[in-house]
C-alpha cells in the first residue's frame, strides 16, 4: 500500500478549510437565527421551490463525479479523456449557473430582496456567495483544461488537476449541506 | 542591488522615516491632551493634533509603499525603473504638497483653510482621515497616477511575477478607492457609506495585498525558499483577504442608517478577517523554518516575522474583539477602537514598511547587511517599539472596557466626561508607553549611523 | 457489469439526494441530517480522497462536519 498523502497541493487545502469555516459560520448563523424566528423562516421558506435545489444538487454531484473521472484518466495518461471529463464538469457547472440564475430571477421578480427579511438575507447572501464559488470553480476547471490541452499534465505530474478537483469538491460539499438547510428542513 | 534605479527608494524611505518621527511627536502631544486638555492650546488644539497624527501616518506609509515598489519592482521585473526622473519629480511633488498641507493644518484655522483652498467648488473636506484640502487631494491623485504609470510600465515591460502582479493590483486598488474621497453626497448616511470605501477598503482590502506582496518579496530574499511555494501562499492569502475584507466593510454599517442585513453580513465576513492574517503568520514562520540560506541581515527577518505576528494580533484578534454587531452595539467608538487602530496600523503597515527598509537600506548603502553592532541596535529598537506599542494597546483596551461598562452597560450609566476622568489613569500609562515608543524610534534612527564603517557582513555563498 | 468505486458513490449520492428532496416539508429532521451527513462523508472520503490522506486532515473535516451538522440539528431540535 502506498504512503498516505493529500490529493492536490497543500496550499489549496488551507484555502479549502478557510472557506469551509466561512460557510460553516453562515450555516450556524442561519440555524440559530431560525431558532428565534421560526414562523418567519417557515413561511418564507415556503416560497422556495425545492426542485430547483434538488436539480442543482444532481448537477453539482455529477460534476464532481466527472472531475473524479478526469483525475483517474490523467493518472492513466489518457489526456483526451481527461479533457473530455473536464469539459463535462464545466457543462455541469454551467447548468448549475443557469438553473440558479433562473431561480434568482424568479425570486427577484416576486419581490424578494436582501432586505426583505432575515430569511431572505440568508437566502441571497449564502446562495450568491456559493454561486460565486461555482463560477470560480469553473474558472479553475477552464485553466486546467487549457493546460491539459497543451499537454501540461501527465501520469507523472497531475497535482494541478488534483488541486482543482479538490476545490470543485469543496464547492459541491458546501452545496450538499446548503441544499437541505435552505430548501428541505 | 542589481539595478541602479532601485536606489530611488532611498529618497522615499528617508522621507517616510522623517514623517514617522513627526507622527509620533504629535501622537505624544495628543496623548497628553487627553489628560491635560489645554496643553499647547491654542497653538495646537486637539483636533489639529489628531488630524496631523493620522494624516502623517497615512502619508508616510504611502511614501513607504512607493519606496518599497521602486525597490522591489526592478528586481522582480529584471529591468530598470521605466522613468527614474518621473519617480524623483513625483517624490518632490508629493513631499512638498504633503508638507504644505501639514503647515496649513497647523497655521490656518481649518475653516479658513477650506475657504482658501476652494472647498466650496467641490466640498470634500471635514471628514475623518480625508481632511486634506481639495488641491492636496488632486495632487495625491496626480502623484498616484504617475506612480502607477511608472511602476506599471516597469512591470509590464519586464518579467512578470506573482509578487509584482499582486503589488500592482494593490496599488491600483489604492488609487481607485481613493477616488471615492471626492464623492461627498448630501445624505449623511451615503456620505459615511462611501467614506468607508476609501478607509475600510484601503486598510482591510487593497493595502493587505501590498503588505502581502512586500512580505513575500522579503521572505523570498531572506529565506531562499522556492518562489513557487511563496507565490502559492501569497495567492491563498490574498484570496482570503478579498473574500473576507470586501464584505467585511459591513462591520462599519451597523448603526449608520444602512439596511439591517449589514449586521449579519458585516458580522460574519469581518469575523473571518483574521484568517488571512493567521495564514500570513503561518506562512512567515513556515518559510523561515524551511530557509535554505542564512541571510546575514538577521534584523530584516525579525521585522518580517514581527509583522506577521503583530498584524495578526492587532488587525486580527483586536479587530475581532469588537467586530460582531451585538458586541459592537456597546463598544462602538470607544477606546477599544483606538486600541485596535494602534496595534493594527503598527503591526501590519508600519512594520512591513520598516521590514522592507531594514532589508533594502543596507543594499542601497552598498552592503548586503549592516554590521552586527548596527543590527543589534536596530533589534533593540524593534523590541522597544513593539513592546511599548503592545502596552499602548493594552492600556487603551483597559480604558475601552471600563468606558464601555461605565458609560453604556452599568445600572446607572455615567456621562462621557465623567467616565473620561475615571479612566484617566490609563491615559497616563498610555502616554508613558508612548514615550518609550519614542525612545525606540530614536534608537531606530541611531541604528542607521552606528558603526557605519564597521565590518559590513559579507554575503555567504548560498 | 463492473462499476468502479466513484461510479457507485455517485449513484448513492444521487439516490440520497432524491430521498432528501422527497422529504421536503415533512420535518423529518433526523433523516435529513443523516442523509446529508452520509453525502458529505462520501464526498469527503472518496471524492476529495481524504481516506487516502493523513488522518489529521480527515479529522479536521470530520470536526467541521460534526460542528456544522450537530449545530444545525441542535438549533432545530431545541
Amino acid at each position: 500500500m502506498q504512503k498516505k498523502h493529500l490529493s492536490g497541493d497543500l496550499a489549496i487545502w488551507f484555502f479549502i478549510y478557510a472557506e469551509l469555516v466561512v460557510f460553516g459560520i453562515f450555516f450556524l448563523s442561519y440555524a440559530i437565527s431560525r431558532r428565534f424566528n421560526l414562523d418567519l423562516f417557515t413561511s418564507s421558506q415556503a416560497a422556495l421551490d425545492p426542485s430547483f435545489g434538488a436539480f442543482n444538487t444532481v448537477l453539482l454531484i455529477t460534476g464532481s463525479y466527472f472531475v473524479v473521472q478526469a483525475v483517474q484518466s490523467i493518472a492513466k495518461n489518457q489526456r483526451q479523456k481527461t479533457s473530455f471529463f473536464l469539459l463535462a464538469t464545466l457543462a455541469m457547472g454551467m447548468g448549475f449557473v443557469v438553473v440558479k440564475s433562473i431561480e434568482f430571477w424568479g425570486k427577484y421578480q416576486e419581490g424578494f430582496r436582501l432586505s426583505s427579511n432575515t430569511f431572505f438575507m440568508f437566502y441571497w447572501s449564502m446562495t450568491f456567495f456559493h454561486y460565486m464559488h461555482v463560477l470560480l470553480g469553473m474558472v479553475i476547471i477552464v485553466a486546467i483544461w487549457l493546460k491539459n490541452r497543451r499537454g501540461g499534465y501527465s501520469a507523472d505530474n497531475y497535482t494541478g488537476i488534483e488541486t482543482g478537483a479538490a476545490y470543485w469538491h469543496m464547492v459541491d460539499l458546501v452545496w450538499v449541506i446548503l441544499f437541505p438547510l435552505l430548501y428541505v428542513l | 542591488m542589481p539595478y541602479s534605479s532601485q536606489s530611488i527608494a532611498k529618497l522615499y524611505f528617508i522621507a517616510a522615516i522623517g514623517l514617522f518621527v513627526g507622527q509620533i511627536l504629535f501622537g505624544l502631544i495628543m496623548g497628553l491632551q487627553y489628560v491635560i486638555g489645554d496643553f499647547m492650546f491654542p497653538a495646537i488644539p486637539f483636533n489639529v493634533a489628531r488630524m496631523v497624527h493620522t494624516n502623517l501616518l497615512i502619508v508616510w506609509l504611502l511614501f513607504g509603499f512607493m519606496g518599497a515598489s521602486y525597490y522591489l519592482v526592478p528586481e522582480e521585473a529584471e529591468r530598470e525603473i521605466y522613468s527614474p526622473l518621473l519617480a524623483k519629480v513625483l517624490f518632490w511633488v508629493f513631499l512638498v504638497a504633503g508638507a504644505l498641507t501639514i503647515v496649513g493644518y497647523l497655521l490656518v484655522p481649518y475653516a479658513g483653510l477650506a475657504q482658501m483652498t476652494g472647498n466650496s467648488i467641490l466640498p470634500t473636506m471635514g471628514r475623518e482621515f480625508l481632511e486634506q484640502p481639495l488641491v492636496t487631494k488632486i495632487g495625491i491623485v496626480i502623484v498616484a497616477l504617475g506612480f502607477l504609470f511608472n511602476i506599471g510600465m516597469t512591470v509590464l515591460k519586464g518579467r512578470k511575477t506573482v509578487v509584482t502582479m499582486v503589488l500592482l493590483t494593490g496599488l491600483t486598488g489604492l488609487a481607485v478607492m481613493f477616488l471615492f474621497s471626492f464623492y461627498n453626497p448630501e445624505n449623511l448616511v451615503l456620505d459615511k457609506y462611501f467614506w468607508w470605501w476609501v478607509v475600510h477598503l484601503w486598510v482591510e482590502g487593497v493595502w493587505e495585498l501590498i503588505l502581502g506582496a512586500i512580505l513575500a518579496f522579503v521572505l523570498i530574499k531572506v529565506t531562499g525558499v522556492d518562489r513557487e511555494i511563496i507565490e502559492k501562499w501569497l495567492y491563498i492569502i490574498i484570496a482570503m483577504t478579498l473574500i473576507t475584507g470586501i464584505l467585511g466593510t459591513g462591520h462599519h454599517y451597523y448603526w449608520i442608517g444602512t439596511p439591517t442585513y449589514w449586521q449579519w453580513l458585516g458580522s460574519i465576513f469581518s469575523a473571518l478577517e483574521p484568517i488571512p492574517f493567521f495564514m500570513m503568520t503561518l506562512f512567515a514562520f513556515n518559510m523561515v523554518n524551511r530557509r535554505r540560506r542564512e541571510h546575514p541581515n538577521k534584523v530584516a527577518t525579525l521585522w518580517a516575522l514581527g509583522t506577521a505576528v503583530m498584524a495578526f494580533l492587532g488587525a486580527g484578534v483586536w479587530g475581532f474583539m469588537h467586530t460582531l454587531a451585538p458586541v459592537n452595539y456597546y463598544t462602538h467608538g470607544t477606546q477599544l477602537t483606538a486600541a485596535h487602530g494602534h496595534m493594527a496600523f503598527y503591526g501590519a503597515y508600519v512594520m512591513i514598511v520598516l521590514t522592507i527598509i531594514s532589508y533594502s537600506m543596507p543594499m542601497m548603502r552598498g552592503r548586503v547587511a549592516n554590521s552586527n553592532k548596527a543590527q543589534v541596535v536596530e533589534m533593540w529598537s524593534f523590541w522597544l517599539m513593539t513592546v511599548s506599542m503592545t502596552f499602548i494597546t493594552l492600556f487603551l483596551t483597559a480604558a475601552g472596557i471600563l468606558q464601555t461598562y461605565m458609560q453604556r452597560m452599568a445600572d446607572v450609566p455615567q456621562s462621557f466626561m465623567v467616565v473620561q476622568d475615571k479612566i484617566a489613569i490609563f491615559y497616563w500609562m498610555r502616554e508613558v508607553a508612548g514615550l518609550v515608543f519614542l525612545i525606540g524610534l530614536i534608537v531606530y534612527l541611531v541604528s542607521f549611523f552606528v558603526d557605519k564603517d564597521g565590518d559590513a557582513v559579507a554575503e555567504p555563498s548560498a | 457489469m463492473y462499476f468502479d468505486t466513484s461510479t457507485r458513490i455517485w449513484v448513492i449520492l444521487l439516490v440520497l439526494t432524491l430521498f432528501s428532496w422527497q422529504l421536503a416539508g415533512q420535518s423529518l429532521l433526523w433523516w435529513i441530517v443523516l442523509f446529508t451527513w452520509l453525502k458529505a462523508e462520501l464526498i469527503i472520503d472518496y471524492f476529495m480522497r481524504l481516506k487516502e490522506a493523513p488522518l489529521l486532515w480527515r479529522v479536521l473535516l470530520w470536526a467541521w462536519l460534526v460542528v456544522v451538522l450537530g449545530g444545525i440539528a441542535l438549533a432545530y431540535r431545541f
